[in-house]
């Protein structure tokens, strides 16, 4: 026979948050459950039921709510009390129309059919006219006094009653189950309602908070693409117990560190008695934190005390196989200028002839003859350039 | 000419054979023949160095011999003589001897400006030796 969860969880005298350690459900899930809130979904029941080690068939999907103990006040019958309640004023809509009630067609309802209701159809409103928690100027109990169609009890009037026999929340003037005529919320009236007689006390929420709210549908009406709250929840990993981890102490400084820092002094040329009062202690002391913000330190002193070098082209002045321009604009000029161009290669071979192009790795030359001839620059050993004949003639001209 | 650039022209004369095929072939490890030909310092053992020159059918001593010879020295070299405003003389592979006054240098060549004025641009991998006149 199948126990509600939180039975079973006593009988295995485990707490809510033990339980939900082991199977890895949310506390506050589980809460729920017990309450009979939620019903259990198959992959939280087969958690809870490896957790509790028992059978997925041991627990019961939906449970009862477990009885209070005995330090809680029972809760008080609404029909006793004239106490002025909490009242639910008008502004946000609890409901709209005629389509989604919270009602039951028989048994006990929280509302009275002329009484109280959460919205009338073209309000926004939890209630209207006279309303009371408590006792109603007709007599019966109710959230508010109004002629409404959507109520959050019954439609008709006379026949609420807080706690009669079975108590749903759907149902409607039909006595069908569910949120007023749809069928979104069907079985909310088929359940057992919790019991407000005697033999056990009310849940709380019925004392001590007003009107508990309806339990949350799976299936949202106003959000039908979107699965439950609770559902789209990703589960947080549970922390491991044994409290906060320990900071683990810096390491000493790298060796890489302190010969980096030794060069950076050489090049500031400081001391020992510098490095002391720069760093507070000696080399040999230093961690691997204090290390690096000295290097820092360090650093920018050199970069303080060297010139600042020029803005635009970067200088490498050892490093001229970075720059690999001034080849290319040589040979530009010389393509432009339709030098004749000379050759020498590695063998002694020469060649002679305008330049027609070029790349990082050969030369294209259009020789005398109207021949096209491409010279891998590895067989090349230098080139010239040298004045065309015509040029030669002018400037001999010039001279003379 | 460093070893990179004497390897780099072997390997031209031979046919061009991939440095994988050398490695293969010469028993030098992976990735070693690629550092010594492309890296601009001196770069492979002298067992590797004596492998490769018997795949080249060159004497040994061509290798070895370029070891210290190399494009980062030949970098420093240009540089210098430009700086001090000096001429250098650059001893090719071909035989010839250029001496000048470097304008410019960089990756592949170097500009040098002759006494006669003349300029002549001297691939670099072609330079065996160098020597800065009046240093």
């Amino acid at each position: 026979m199948a126990l509600d969860l939180w039975q079973l969880r006593r009988q295995k005298r485990m707490t809510i948050e033990e339980l939900a350690r082991t199977a890895g459900v949310h506390p506050a899930l589980i809460k729920a459950y017990e309450l009979g809130e939620r019903s259990i979904p198959e992959r939280d029941l087969e958690r809870l039921a490896s957790a509790l080690e028992i059978d997925v068939e041991e627990i019961k999907e939906l449970s009862d709510p477990p009885p209070r103990g005995p330090s809680r006040p029972a809760a008080p019958s609404p029909l006793e009390g004239d106490a002025p309640r909490p009242r639910y004023d008008s502004g946000s809509r609890y409901d709209s129309g005629s389509g989604s009630r919270y009602d039951s067609g028989s048994g006990s309802r929280y509302d009275s059919g002329s009484g109280s209701r959460y919205d009338s159809g073209s309000g926004s409103r939890y209630d209207s006219g006279r309303p009371s928690y408590g006792r109603s100027d007709s007599g019966r109990s109710g959230y508010g006094s109004s002629e409404g169609r959507s109520s959050y009890g019954g439609g008709e009037a006379g026949r609420s009653g807080y706690g009669e026999g079975r108590s749903g929340y759907g149902g409607g003037e039909a006595g069908r189950s569910g949120y007023g005529s749809s069928n979104y919320g069907r079985g909310y009236g088929d359940r057992p309602a919790p019991r407000y007689d005697s033999e056990r006390p009310a849940p709380r929420y019925d004392s001590d908070r007003g009107p508990a709210r309806p339990p949350r549908p799976d299936y949202r009406p106003d959000r039908p693409d979107q699965p439950d709250r609770m559902e789209r929840r990703p589960e947080r990993p549970l922390r491991k117990p044994g409290g906060l981890k320990r900071r683990p102490q810096v390491a000493p400084a790298r060796p890489s560190q302190l010969e980096h820092l030794k060069i950076l002094l050489q090049q500031l040329d400081m001391s020992g008695d510098d490095l002391l009062r720069l760093a507070g202690k000696p080399l040999s002391m230093l961690n691997r934190r204090e290390a690096s913000h000295l290097l820092t330190t360090c650093q920018e002193m050199l970069t303080e005390r060297k010139p600042e070098r020029p803005k635009g082209k970067r200088q490498r002045p050892y490093l001229p196989e970075s720059v690999d321009e001034h080849e290319l604009v040589y040979l530009t000029q010389v393509q432009l200028d339709e030098s004749p161009l000379h050759l020498t290669l590695f063998n002694g071979t020469t060649l002679e002839g305008t330049l027609q192009g070029f790349s990082p790795y050969a030369l294209t030359l259009a020789t005398n003859s109207g021949d096209e001839i491409t010279v891998q620059k590895l067989a090349i050993a230098f080139y010239q350039v040298k004045p065309s004949p015509a040029q030669e003639a002018a400037d001999q001209d010039g001279e003379s | 000419m460093s070893t990179s650039d004497y390897l780099r022209y072997l390997r031209a004369v031979k046919g061009g054979p991939t440095p994988q095929d050398i490695e293969t072939a010469t028993g030098v490890p992976a990735g070693a023949y690629r550092q010594i030909e492309q890296r601009y310092r001196a770069q492979g053992t002298e067992e590797e160095l004596a492998s490769l020159a018997a795949y080249f059918e060159v004497p040994a001593e061509e290798l070895t011999s370029r070891v210290e010879w190399t494009r980062k020295a030949l970098s420093a070299a240009l540089v210098e003589a430009a700086e001090q405003d000096a001429p250098i003389q650059l001893a090719l592979r071909s035989g010839q001897m250029v001496t000048g006054k470097v304008q410019w240098s960089d990756l592949g060549a170097a500009l040098l400006q002759m006494e006669d004025g003349q300029e002549v641009v001297v691939q670099r991998h072609m330079v065996d030796r160098w020597q800065i006149v009046g240093a």
